[in-house]
């Protein structure tokens, strides 16, 4: 849905058009879910805050003014109140293993980009990306997933473009040797097979 | 080069590149058949990750939103219209605001109708002079009759009996009085005025007489 239909239904939703906003909603829900849930990995969770989310846009239509794509001002809403329930989360520890990965396994043959474009799975990815820190897998989901600019996702991730180009570097380092040990693990020491 | 390269590659692959860049990266490519094998690693793990989508519907929570809208929700902001809110939208917002609960609305909207068709039939009723018995005539100007009167002070020993009985006797009328000083206004026959004057002057129940031109204006 383009910024001249999300404008034309926002201005039905501020005569409280009930049905403008679902269709809205029925058109950015499942993005935003998929945002929400990659973030905390809590599917009751990820449903409340785009209830939440879109709620919002049913209180304030006028706030947003077609200036970005609409999906990325969504997502800077439902970011914040993710950022939330991070706060009210216990702290893990679960990304730190990442870092023995880098160690462990910093193979830059180009063989093995092609071994990992072939085998990998959408299992070994998710799991992977799971492992990233959550700056390191909001950045990877918002470029490849949402297909945002590096402006859009210094934008949404409020610092500086050069602090997003740090972040995909060293996410993509992290994910490139997290899926070449799972596919070693499960190859018996080669790069074959995938998690999955 | 190189670290230029990292840096765009994934921008590359999602298709937000400039057309400058791109053309660099392009070239890049040529120049580095093997830089393809990160390039092809990048556009599965995009693949990948649009492929995973969680396997939920467009409403998902869209029940909690609608719940949240009917219980709680205030209006909608009208920021954005070009011309200002009709005088229904912006009665509706103000009962709204008033009245949370859409079903008291109606009546609430009667009581204020009747109290505007009241004050509406007050002014009404306030713009017809021709009216004698309106209280409205109160509150115009007084009119002043002109004397001459005689402005009379009786003693506090006076009865009311004898007051009459003077007054007949000179062919005198109370016009009006008493005041809060005890003055009393009495019109007689032109001609007679003085005459009367004395004849009060003389009495034992009169304590003071004068000539005025005119009865004071009433409050």
């Amino acid at each position: 849905m383009d910024n001249d239909e999300v404008l034309r239904l926002l201005g039905r939703i501020e005569r409280a058009d009930e049905a403008a906003f679902r269709e809205l909603y029925r058109a950015f829900s499942r993005r935003l879910y998929a945002y929400v849930l990659r973030q905390l990995g809590d599917p009751a969770q990820a449903e409340e805050i785009v209830a939440d989310t879109l709620y919002e846009v049913w209180r304030q239509p006028a706030k947003f003014c077609g200036d970005s794509q609409f999906s990325t001002w969504l997502i800077g809403i439902a970011r914040n109140k993710v950022l939330m329930a991070f706060r009210s989360r216990k702290p893990d520890a679960v990304h730190d293993d990442l870092a023995d990965v880098a160690e462990l396994v910093a193979n830059e043959d180009p063989s093995a980009f092609d071994i990992l474009a072939q085998q990998q799975r959408h299992e070994g990815v998710r799991h992977c990306m799971d492992k990233l820190s959550n700056e390191h897998r909001e950045c990877v989901h918002l470029v490849f997933y949402e297909g945002m600019s590096l402006g859009e996702v210094a934008t949404i991730q409020a610092c500086p473009e050069g602090t997003v180009k740090t972040r995909l570097f060293h996410a993509r380092q992290k994910l490139k040797n997290c899926l070449q040990l799972l596919l070693q693990r499960e190859g018996g020491g080669r790069l074959a097979g995938a998690a999955s | 080069m190189k670290a230029r390269f990292d840096e765009l590659l994934p921008f590359y692959v999602n298709g937000s590149l400039s057309d400058d860049d791109r053309a660099w990266v392009d070239g890049y490519l040529r120049e580095h058949p093997a830089a393809a094998a990160e390039l092809n690693w990048y556009q599965s793990l995009q693949t990948q990750l649009r492929e995973d989508v969680p396997a939920v519907s467009s409403e998902v929570g869209l029940e909690r939103a609608l719940k949240r809208i009917r219980t709680e929700g205030p209006a909608p902001q009208r920021s954005r219209r070009a011309a200002g809110p009709s005088l229904v939208d912006r009665i509706s917002d103000w009962l709204a605001a008033v009245l949370p609960q859409p079903v008291l609305r109606p009546a609430f909207a009667g009581a204020v109708a009747v109290v505007a068709l009241q004050a509406v039939v007050i002014v009404h009723l306030m713009g017809q002079r021709d009216d004698d018995v309106s209280e409205i005539r109160a509150l115009q100007a007084s009119v002043v009759d002109k004397g001459p009167y005689l402005k009379v002070n009786f003693k506090a020993d006076a009865r009311e009996a004898d007051i009459r009985m003077l007054l007949v006797e000179g062919n005198g009328s109370l016009a009006a009085g008493p005041g809060q000083l005890g003055d009393y206004y009495v019109r007689v026959p032109t001609g007679q005025v003085m005459a009367f004057a004395d004849k009060l002057k003389a009495s034992g129940i009169v304590d003071g007489v004068a000539v005025v031109d005119g009865l004071p204006a009433r409050p």
